[in-house]
């Protein structure tokens, strides 16, 4: 079964895939604010796991701590910065142009594997309720 | 083939065995510049003249090793100093860290950030690529808050203590292309561009990658790409080899056609000359090897090989004739008529009989002497002997011996003016004579009969005075002719000289003209040879030379296209001249397609870095810089971690200096861990640009460390573990730069410290080297760092190392500022 965060990210990946009148100019910024959603539950199911309470801290803080937690340091160093690129394109930065649906993809890559992982350890460790 | 090969190197492999061979070090003279293929050519000329009589001979000449030109010594670019040009205003100074190493720039869009790297491509080559492309760009490069126009660079260059400072300034109102460039190094007088050597390297292996032109280059068709590449991957030089040699053949051809027309016209000169040299040097030019040997002899006046004497020289002889001399003549017959005067008078005297009739009465008188009066012992008569007889007889002798002295002296006298006649028949003379004949020379025939007559008279003369007057009436006569002769050979000499004279001159300044272009001409057929050799290998070479780039460019744009279903295949540069165009293989999901039409904006942008970064730091390249203006702007921001790698691995070995206008590059260097120094640029009102640096590793580290301990939420047993690995971090970034700065400061390679650093496994390792530059002296460091640092240094330590398996329980905050402090002395060490 597909978590929450893998269900938003497929949503996002939709906006991408599928053109809609009425999502015309907007999805590249949509998109990029689910997948930034997508990316933070992602995070939140990881901890929940791995080490219940860093979920309630601040993304910033909560990616620094994926360095230390993750095994694969570059990964969580590229997580982290898929976030503030995310974060950045969901923003109307003046003069600064949407995303292209490439680059989104290749963000959506990144939250992939974030998700395929959570989702893995959630099912590994049931939580102790 | 590797990527360190040079392109020369490449060329030494595919010649093999014939890199020895005459027109193999041609090839390879060629590929050194024009002059090292003069030297070559020089030195093969010299052994050939060497080896002139066995040109067989072995001849061992290395490859033109000695020709090789200086290397221009390698350079790292220091600092960039701008001032009233662009967006800058009063002077500002970037500082760059002078060796291997990532360098990011980041200013907003008009900090001044660009006119930076313009300066130093000004500075640099003259000129700013982009100002090309508009006229706007031409007229408005002067900044208009400051009035003073300077840019300047500073380079440390391998070998030299001291930087050297490369500035280019303008007078009040000049163009833009019109500073020349200054070149100071301290304690060597001020130079210009050229004494660096750096022009070639400009072209083909530029160090400031505006690449983004090259992103449209990509897309002007397969020739323009073709010269793209070509100049990009520094494949120009073998154009330039075989320009170098094709310039060598021609300069040769043309030398030995000037020759040779030089040679008609002189050859029409002198076929109107009647003078025998002119004859002679006629013969020796219509020779099929231009008879240098005897034009040299002629034009020295020496005899020609077979003969013992010029006909100068003979003239020469030959005008020193004169008769006999007068005086002597007169005397000569004088004395002969003398001679006859006194045997005539002496005649009926005859010497002999006297003397013997003087010998016998001085014996008769010796005998009466003895003897006394008597009678005559001869004939008997009586009393014959006797004092009167004795007086008498005593006066006899005295006469007796007096007429024989008389005759035999003057037939003394006779036989010595006789001999005196004989010595006037001037022998030498004749062979003059005949040669003035054989000469031509009109007077030689009456002066010859004059001297046969002359000596004919003296051998055949007996009677003195038929003698005497033959000297008389003769000597006028042959005197005459001689001198006729002797005029006439002077007269004859002047006409050939001034016949000679005017082709004489030019035609020995022609000889060593000639004799330079038959020495040239000598290496035309090698020469072809050679050209032919690399016309023929010109597109193997290319592709030998490429494979390697074009591996690295694949390695290179596999990790900027990381997750992109574009793959870049293959690059190989086919065909020359109009024919010329590259074949680039890119594979859209594992399927090949030609062309590059499948590949976005960005994506084109990647290959171009990506065939960039090889080219600029080719090993020939004395720039171990490279700078690179805003790649994150034109290239997909998604892709940044991949670029921020592929610029960390090419920073292992060179000084990468990187320009960007926002934080995306610095944010993916700090998430990735990548070490680089960071500047920030600020622009002021009135173009007042500011240079700072942001956080350093160690800062960044920290400040993430100070975040996460300030985060309440953060469960302390999470805070425990994490933040005590960001401070560890912090220190071993800390003891790397340490050991960095030490060993590259010893001249170390940058290559071989890394793989130390890489070697040394965990914090504790790290400070071993960092304070003992030796990984294995771990059980020392806590003492060193309790002397060094104070007591509390070993427990930091120890806290940081350990957070990572036992979570640390006490103040983390405390923790983070101590850590700061720690690594701050450790980067000292």
């Amino acid at each position: 079964m597909a978590s929450a965060a893998q269900d938003t990210l497929a949503t996002a990946r939709s906006l991408l895939r599928k053109p809609e009148a009425r999502t015309a100019g907007l999805w590249p910024r949509a998109a990029a604010l689910l997948a930034r959603q997508a990316l933070e539950m992602a995070l939140d199911e990881y901890w929940k796991s791995k080490r219940p309470g860093l979920e309630l801290c601040t993304t910033h803080a909560q990616l620094l701590c994926l360095r230390e937690y993750w095994e694969d340091k570059e990964e969580a160093g590229r997580i982290h910065l898929a976030w503030i690129a995310l974060s950045r394109a969901c923003h109307h930065h003046p003069y600064e142009l949407a995303p292209t649906a490439e680059e989104l993809d290749r963000w959506f890559a990144v939250v992939d594997r974030l998700a395929d992982r959570s989702t893995a350890l959630g099912t590994k460790v049931p939580s102790s309720q | 083939m590797l990527l360190t090969d040079t392109l020369r190197d490449v060329v030494v492999a595919r010649l093999g065995k014939d890199a020895g061979e005459d027109w193999g070090r041609l090839v390879l003279g060629a590929f050194d510049g024009q002059e090292a293929l003069a030297a070559q050519l020089a030195a093969d000329a010299e052994a050939a003249a060497a080896a002139a009589p066995a040109r067989s001979a072995k001849r061992d000449a290395k490859p033109s090793a000695a020709a090789l030109p200086d290397k221009p010594a390698a350079a790292y670019l220091k600092s960039i100093t701008v001032e009233g040009f662009r967006g800058i205003g009063p002077r500002a100074t970037l500082e760059i860290p002078a060796g291997p190493g990532l360098t990011l720039v980041v200013g907003r869009n008009g900090s001044g950030k660009s006119s930076f790297s313009e300066g130093l491509e000004m500075v640099l080559t003259g000129n700013v690529a982009r100002f090309d492309r508009s006229a706007v760009w031409k007229q408005g490069w002067e900044n208009l808050h400051h009035k003073a126009r300077v840019v300047a660079a500073e380079f440390l260059l391998e070998g030299e203590k001291a930087p050297c400072r490369l500035s280019r300034a303008w007078a009040d109102g000049a163009a833009l292309e019109a500073a020349p460039a200054t070149v100071q190094i301290p304690g060597r007088a001020n130079s210009d561009l050229g004494s660096l050597g750096w022009a070639r390297a400009l072209e083909s292996n530029r160090p400031i990658l505006s690449y983004s032109e090259l992103g449209g280059m990509l897309e002007e068709g397969p020739s323009k790409l073709f010269d793209a590449l070509n100049s990009i991957l520094g494949l120009d030089a073998i154009t330039d080899a075989l320009d170098a040699l094709k310039d060598a053949r021609l300069q040769r051809e043309k030398q030995q056609k000037d020759a040779a027309t030089q040679r008609d016209l002189l050859l029409k000169i002198l076929e109107q000359i009647q003078d025998p040299r002119a004859r002679e040097a006629l013969g020796a030019m219509q020779q099929k090897d231009w008879g240098l040997g005897a034009l040299d002899a002629l034009i020295a006046g020496e005899p020609a090989k077979d003969a013992s004497e010029t006909d100068m020289q003979r003239l020469s002889r030959i005008a020193t004739l004169t008769g006999p001399d007068p005086v002597i003549v007169t005397k000569t017959a004088a004395d002969l008529r003398q001679a006859k005067e006194r045997l005539r008078a002496t005649q009926g005297t005859l010497a002999g009989k006297a003397a013997a009739l003087a010998d016998i009465l001085e014996k008769a008188l010796r005998f009466h002497d003895d003897h006394g009066d008597g009678d005559c012992p001869v004939c008997g008569r009586g009393k014959a002997l006797d004092p009167k007889w004795h007086g008498d007889k005593k006066d006899e002798i005295a006469k007796l011996r007096n007429d024989a002295k008389a005759a035999h002296d003057a037939q003394g006298a006779a036989r010595q003016a006789l001999q005196q006649a004989r010595n006037l028949a001037l022998a030498s003379a004749a062979p003059l004579v005949k040669e003035g004949h054989a000469l031509g020379l009109k007077p030689a025939a009456a002066a010859s009969e004059a001297l046969a007559a002359w000596q004919q008279g003296l051998a055949t003369n007996e009677d003195y005075d038929a003698l005497a007057k033959h000297l008389d009436t003769h000597r006028e006569r042959l005197t005459v002719a001689l001198k006729a002769l002797a005029e006439e050979a002077t007269a004859e000499r002047q006409r050939r000289e001034d016949a000679w004279r005017p082709v004489a001159a030019p035609l020995a300044a022609w000889i060593p003209n000639a004799r330079r272009a038959r020495e040239a001409t000598a290496a035309v057929p090698v020469i072809k040879k050679a050209e032919k050799w690399l016309k023929d290998a010109e597109e193997d070479i290319r592709n030998d030379r490429v494979t390697p780039i074009a591996d690295s460019a694949k390695a290179l744009c596999r990790e900027l296209l990381l997750g992109s279903n574009v793959t870049l295949e293959r690059v190989y540069l086919a065909g020359s001249g109009t024919k010329r165009k590259v074949e680039m293989g890119v594979s859209v999901d594992g399927k090949e397609s030609a062309a590059l039409g499948v590949m976005s904006q960005g994506e084109l942008n990647s290959l171009a870095l990506s065939l960039f970064i090889p080219r600029a730091t080719l090993p020939e390249s004395p720039f171990r810089f490279i700078v690179v203006d805003d790649p994150v702007q034109s290239m997909d921001p998604a892709r940044v971690d991949g670029l921020a790698r592929v610029l960390e691995r090419t920073a292992h070995d060179r000084q990468v200096v990187v320009f960007t206008h926002d934080d995306r590059l610095p944010e993916a260097v700090r998430r990735l861990s990548i070490p680089a120094a960071i500047l920030e640029v600020t622009r002021r009102e009135g173009s007042v640009v500011e240079v700072r640096s942001a956080l350093d590793p160690i800062g960044r580290y920290i400040e993430d460390a100070i975040a996460l301990a300030r985060t309440d939420a953060l469960p302390r047993e999470a805070a425990g573990r994490v933040v005590p690995g960001l401070c560890r971090e912090a220190l071993e970034v800390a003891c790397m730069e340490a050991v960095r700065r030490r060993r590259i400061g010893k001249g170390q390679a940058h290559a071989a410290v890394e793989s130390l650093l890489g070697a040394a496994k965990g914090l504790k390792a790290l400070v071993s080297l960092a304070l003992y530059d030796d990984a294995e002296r771990v059980a020392d460091i806590y003492t060193r760092v309790e002397n060094g640092f104070g007591r509390s240094g070993s427990d930091i330590l120890k806290k940081c190392n350990e957070g990572a398996h036992i979570s640390f329980a006490g103040d983390i905050q405390a923790l983070v500022r101590d850590a700061e402090k720690l690594a701050r002395w450790l980067q000292k060490q």
